[in-house]
């Protein structure tokens, strides 16, 4: 059942492959900078199989205004010179021409009107982008930057049970003389742990990390695409379920390794990897006496010190315009090992232990996730959880949900920068 | 100080596709079919690593991160005309 579900899932993305090569356009005008003076026009589609319908200067027609409301002013083409190895244009000018400062801000349209191919015509416009609002739907950037997910459990004898998981990183401008860009984070985890029956609908978040980031992106070489190291400022580690927090400072290098490609362009399957490594510290702020019925002696838990790694995987299928992805899974995995003892719960088979030791911690997470084509707001998604987070590090023990996944991505950020994995 | 390269066509798709991770992937001649992603653009931590490479290729011209066309639908000609357009 699930392979054949697999199997329909990719039929639909592939229905619709590459089209034909469209036919032969002027696709963007760009004005040179320097002299003597040129316009720098490409095309799409094959070239026309007769060079003099397009070579020739008196084919051509160049007119640029500063306003619409403007009469254009045209200018003389004294030669046309073709580049089809980058698919261009350039048309060597001359006449009454704006100033080379002004190349840029005047409005061009390009014409080309050869009576051996259809007309072609093409203006210069200033870039916009598709979406204006500070939130957008995902779409070329597949992972939200902002995401709200939950479920819902109604069970006989039972109140209703709902969990939530919020995850955030909303970059903010940057500031003169420091080094990479500021951001906001947060991760917030809600009542991952009860189980039906319960007798009381609350909320009551299980981990909550929020704080102050820096992030800097360096180009490599090899088998990596670059580097990120990330600076996270003091940020705060917090629970509702006991008064437990800590503040926490850490400092994370990760490995950017280059994609592994499906060599076949019209299957874009593709999957990524990004290891990193790092280290964090800080200070317990508040400690509880009794965590699940069990008294503690937490006296000694002050110092945090962790080293901190993990791993982010993504196997994924793209849509045939490469916009988003249809399919997708991704896996994180995260160990905290702590070189000064810190609370480990554990509760299995309903005996709940207390210990403060070193013990590793670990986290892993997994997404299966299929979007809807049509609205791209909304996800739906299978999420595997297993591990501890902090504060606490109380035991999710292999939790499963299936739910849907509201997202959405913040558009006024700088391009290609991105908290949330 | 270093001279300021010609933003031709030529010079800005090469830098296109010199910032992405599988250059070798591009085959002359296609800049207007072949897609940010089919050189390895998938995603946002590759977005921003190119950005960077297009940012050194085309030193000491300047340009800023969001005017660079680099979603990963975008051909390799309308990232470099946004290079040519919003260079500084």
């Amino acid at each position: 059942m699930q392979s054949k579900l697999a199997v329909l899932v990719l039929s639909l993305a592939l229905v619709p492959q590459m089209g034909a090569e469209d036919a032969f356009k002027l696709t963007t005008v760009v004005p040179g900078r320097s002299t003597p003076v040129v316009l720098y026009v490409f095309y799409s589609g094959p070239l026309p199989a007769s060079a003099t319908s397009y070579n020739l200067k008196s084919d051509w027609k160049a007119e640029w205004q500063t306003r619409q409301t403007v009469p254009p002013t045209i200018v003389n083409i004294d030669q046309v010179d073709v580049d089809a190895a980058n698919k261009s244009f350039t048309l060597h000018l001359s006449g009454n021409l704006p100033k080379l400062s002004d190349m840029l801000t005047v409005s061009w349209t390009v014409l080309l009107l050869s009576d051996q191919i259809p007309f072609t015509t093409v203006t210069s416009t200033p870039a916009h982008k598709t979406c204006t609002a500070y939130l957008c739907p995902p779409d070329s950037t597949p992972t939200p930057d902002l995401s709200f997910s939950g479920s819902f459990t109604a069970a006989g004898g039972s109140n209703p049970l709902y969990q939530f998981e919020v995850k955030g990183g909303l970059i903010l401008p940057r500031i003169r003389g420091i080094p990479g860009y500021p951001a906001l984070n947060m991760q917030i985890e809600i009542n991952q742990n009860p189980k039906p029956p319960i007798h009381r609908t609350r909320f009551d978040p299980d981990s909550i990390t929020g704080g102050f980031a820096l992030t800097k992106y360096i180009n490599t070489g090899g088998p990596l695409s670059g580097m990120r190291f990330q600076a996270e400022l003091p940020e705060g580690e917090f629970s509702r379920k006991d008064p437990s927090s800590n503040i926490i400072a850490a400092g994370i290098a990760t490995l950017d390794f280059k994609p592994l490609l499906s060599p076949n362009a019209s299957f874009p399957l593709y999957f990524t990897l990004y290891p990193f490594f790092g280290m964090e510290m800080g200070r317990n702020l508040s400690r509880p006496k009794v965590v699940e019925m069990i008294p503690v002696d937490l006296s000694n838990y002050r110092g945090i010190v962790r080293g901190y790694m993990g791993a982010d995987a993504k196997f994924a299928l793209a849509t045939a315009e490469r916009k988003s992805d249809v399919f997708s899974i991704t896996g994180t995995y995260r160990v905290r090992i702590p070189a000064i003892n810190e609370p480990f719960l554990e509760t299995i088979h309903q005996v709940t232990t207390f210990a403060m030791t070193t013990k590793a911690r670990h986290w892993v997470e997994s997404d299966v996730a299929y979007t809807i084509p049509s609205w791209k707001y909304l996800s739906i998604s299978g999420t595997y959880q297993y591990g501890e987070l902090p504060p606490f590090f109380e035991l999710v023990d292999h939790k499963f949900t299936i739910g849907l996944k509201l997202q959405a991505v913040q558009a006024t950020k700088p391009a290609g920068y991105k908290l949330v994995q | 100080m270093l001279a300021k390269p010609n933003l031709s066509p030529d010079f800005c798709v090469h830098v296109v596709v010199s910032a992405t991770p599988f250059p070798s992937r591009y085959k002359p001649g296609t800049p207007d079919t072949t897609k940010l992603f089919d050189l390895g653009v998938v995603d946002d931590v590759q977005r921003a690593h190119f950005i960077n490479g297009v940012k050194s290729g085309i030193f000491p011209w300047l340009i800023d991160d969001s005017l660079v066309a680099s979603s990963r639908d975008t051909t390799v000609q309308a990232s470099a005309a946004s290079v040519m357009t919003n260079a500084k």
